[in-house]
């Protein structure tokens, strides 16, 4: 392998990293209009092109994802375990493939801070307790070009498809 | 003496305690550290960490344990006297936690006389205790309501004849184990449990019931002696999945303030408590159900599949299943190289983290060894880290079919099992329309049963490394190698090539522990993925609901080879050949035809 060959890319792999985790980041945003808006523009908006893949319900309209996404369930936390991707020659477009844990908030509330013990003063608190952990294997195609040259991640998910590949027993959450 | 109390204390297959074996020898343990309170777990790891050597079915010592002298007694069984004697060789030389004096180790005579107590009776249901107590329960059983009523046990005099009205504690471990049997082998169904007027001062005679009835609706404990409100938290905090009602009233801990908090903390999807309403069942049920398209009552209905459309599912399946039979097939494995070009690209990454205990199947002391050299989880190579890290991120993406290949003999023999357990596979394809091909994610497991066929780039194992020898020198664990099952996700992307023949232009192999899968098979049948995206059906070699998949008459057998054939387009004794391998199953069947289509022969077609 020619190590000085790729040093150009490797340039930019940094950056695919932090995006990786960022985008994960977003997945465990709760009730911010700001971050939610931030993360419906990192998809695509070409409705033809776009796949998005929840647990096998598919979506091609990434506002109707992330309204589903933010409106059920409780709070999630996500823990990259690992990733690795490769850069498509020619079309310049990076295939994702991430593994990672996610927590799912028992204590009640829901994203929008509402909890279903709200008449008594049982878990009123903010603070999430998070149960036994899923795993959950994500595939992400992302456009490179845009990705390096805007340095941002503004219209560059062209495809995600987020799995539960594994549940605990002991978790509220039923899938 | 001690009571077995722990006797159903775990599903854990990895560390079950509950291992019964006529051979098993008792050790009794005592030292520094060993109290009530203590972590049995925990302490059993400790003695396996520092001696190798496993406790089965081991007991926390009792808070009304007659103390022999100074310190309390943990018992637990080992497997054979060889190494009851080589645990006892470590007396004295343990401390636990730093506490002094250290751990005594001894072997305890005669030990089944009471470690299976309970199953003396419960295990022979058909005379003596057993018999009473199966009577009892069938007698209290409503299968109608799938209620069993086992209120004021203690005092009804049909149990007089067991002689264990006067050991509440021992009658009830007998009860649910009749109960958990009945369960088993005779099917019954237990929603809603009467545990009303049996004098229990705590949960601890009953705190196993989760394990036993882990699906109950509704439960009464009223008109009993339970104190502290706060014991449901402790013993049965998010176990019970589905309680929606509780009974306590007439219980000391129903005046206590926080009775009412300690019940909702303890079981989060609790609805009735005492016949009052203190959730709103339709928020709990939506808030836990995070799958779209679903109604809170459809929770749990997470699918295997999902292809964008028709034409590819077909085709997908095909491809996978011929490809994973050529992968399995080590001496042939390179074979599959001619999928690749020079400008594809290969990587395997391995995420070694440990899934929760909690899952029954889950293997927790998975090994990675074999991949150590080819692991580009980028995870653990991060850019800012050292120029060797920098290199290893790119020297470990294999690019080009010469390259490829030699990554390919570096991997273990493995076994797929797409046909024998295709439950286990979940497959997620969706087209990628800017190349004209399509991503495929597969998720399941394999078996590794062998080394590579090039064992130059194994990791070293430092068992030859005469250097490092004796106890506390010795790092073979780092670099030993053990083959076993291992989950993986494998994200495949396809281009079409010349005379049909597809090009694999980048393949992403993630390897993690062994767990059971998330989704839940249904048996074949049309799935329509929701409105948007594509709504195109999904496999065609998926028949549609109620006609017969698995065939046992003659006559079935007929429909189902016919069936076979309009799909497969086979001759009548290549179908019923097909069907015969297949078990008369039609899933199997499709499958077995699609991954190998391509060493059927011409003639085998109508």
């Amino acid at each position: 392998m020619n190590i000085n060959q790729d040093s150009v890319e490797d340039k930019n792999t940094g950056f695919i990293d932090l995006c990786v985790k960022k985008i994960l980041l977003h997945l465990d945003e709760t009730n911010n209009n700001t971050k939610l808006e931030e993360f419906n523009n990192f998809f695509i908006q070409d409705l033809q092109n776009l796949k998005i893949v929840y647990n096998t319900v598919p979506y091609n309209d990434s506002v109707k994802f992330i309204t589903d996404w933010y409106s059920r369930g409780p709070a999630t936390s996500h823990s990259l375990e690992s990733f690795d991707y490769h850069v498509i020659p020619g079309l310049g477009n990076v295939v994702v493939s991430i593994s990672c844990k996610c927590k799912f908030d028992e204590s009640g509330n829901d994203k929008m801070g509402n909890n279903v013990n709200s008449n008594t003063n049982v878990n009123n608190n903010k603070r999430p307790l998070y149960g036994s952990a899923f795993g959950v294997s994500i595939q992400l195609v992302l456009d490179g070009n845009k990705l390096i040259q805007q340095k941002s991640l503004n219209n560059v998910i062209m495809a995600l498809n987020y799995c539960i590949v594994y549940k605990p027993t002991d978790s509220l959450v039923v899938v | 003496m001690y009571n077995n109390n722990n006797r159903y204390n775990n599903t854990n297959k990895q560390h079950g305690n509950n291992i019964n074996n006529s051979n098993n020898i008792t050790i009794k343990i005592t030292g520094g550290g060993i109290n009530p309170q203590m972590n049995g777990r925990d302490f059993t790891n400790f003695i396996f960490k520092k001696t190798r050597y496993n406790l089965h079915n081991w007991q926390v010592p009792p808070q009304n344990q007659q103390l022999q002298g100074q310190f309390y007694q943990f018992y637990g069984e080992v497997n054979s006297k060889n190494i009851a004697q080589q645990l006892c060789s470590f007396s004295g030389m343990l401390k636990y936690n730093n506490i002094n004096p250290p751990l005594r180790f001894e072997q305890v005579q005669n030990s089944n006389t009471n470690t299976n107590a309970i199953n003396s009776f419960s295990s022979n249901t058909t005379s003596g205790a057993g018999k009473v107590l199966n009577e009892f329960v069938m007698q209290r059983y409503n299968p109608t309501a799938k209620m069993l009523n086992l209120s004021n046990y203690i005092q009804d005099p049909v149990l007089q004849t067991t002689g264990l009205l006067n050991n509440t504690t021992k009658l009830t471990l007998g009860l649910l184990k009749i109960v958990d049997l009945l369960q088993k082998n005779n099917g019954i169904i237990i929603e809603t449990l009467d545990l009303s007027g049996n004098g229990f001062k705590d949960l601890s005679p009953i705190k196993d019931l989760p394990l036993i009835i882990p699906n109950l609706v509704n439960l009464s404990l009223s008109n009993n002696m339970i104190s502290r409100s706060a014991l449901f938290g402790i013993h049965w905090k998010n176990k019970f999945k589905k309680m929606r009602e509780l009974i306590l009233i007439n219980n000391p801990m129903c005046s206590s303030p926080s009775f009412q908090n300690d019940l909702m903390s303890a079981f989060p999807k609790l609805i009735l408590l005492d016949s009052q309403i203190i959730r709103d069942e339709t928020k709990v049920n939506t808030l836990y159900n995070i799958l779209p398209g679903t109604t809170p009552v459809e929770a749990g209905k997470l699918k295997q599949f999902f292809f964008e459309s028709e034409d590819i599912s077909s085709y997908t399946t095909q491809f996978l299943g011929n490809f994973f039979k050529l992968w399995d097939d080590q001496m042939n494995r390179n074979q599959l190289i001619s999928l690749y070009q020079q400008e594809s690209q290969f990587s395997i990454s391995v995420d070694s983290s440990i899934p929760p205990a909690s899952i029954e199947t889950s293997d927790q002391h998975p090994n990675f060894n074999v991949y150590n050299n080819l692991n580009r989880n980028l995870n653990k190579l991060p850019m800012s880290s050292s120029q060797n890290t920098k290199n290893n991120r790119i020297a470990r993406l294999y690019k080009g079919n010469i390259d490829i290949g030699t990554a390919f003999n570096q991997l273990p023999s493995v076994k797929h099992f797409l046909i024998e357990d295709p439950t286990n596979y979940s497959i997620q394809n969706v087209k990628y329309s800017s190349i004209n091909g399509m991503v495929i994610s597969i998720h399941g497991y394999f078996e590794e049963n062998g080394d590579p066929l090039d064992k130059a780039s194994m990791p070293k194992s430092s068992g030859g490394n005469t250097k490092r020898s004796g106890r506390y020198n010795s790092y073979s664990h780092g670099t030993s190698i053990k083959y076993g099952k291992k989950s993986f996700d494998r994200t495949i992307c396809l281009i079409p090539g010349d005379n049909g023949i597809p090009i694999i232009v980048s393949d992403l192999l993630n390897i993690r522990s062994h767990v059971s899968a998330a989704w839940n098979y249904e048996t074949p049948k049309p799935i329509t993925p929701p409105s948007s995206a594509s709504s195109t059906n999904m496999n065609t070699a998926m028949p549609a609901q109620n006609e017969i998949l698995i065939a046992n008459t003659p006559q079935e057998k007929e429909q189902l080879c016919l069936k076979v054939q309009q799909y497969t387009k086979l001759n009548q004794q290549w179908a019923i050949m097909l069907c015969e391998q297949s078990n008369w199953n039609y899933e199997l069947a499709i499958r077995g035809f699609n991954s190998s289509v391509g060493n059927i022969p011409p003639t085998a077609y109508q």
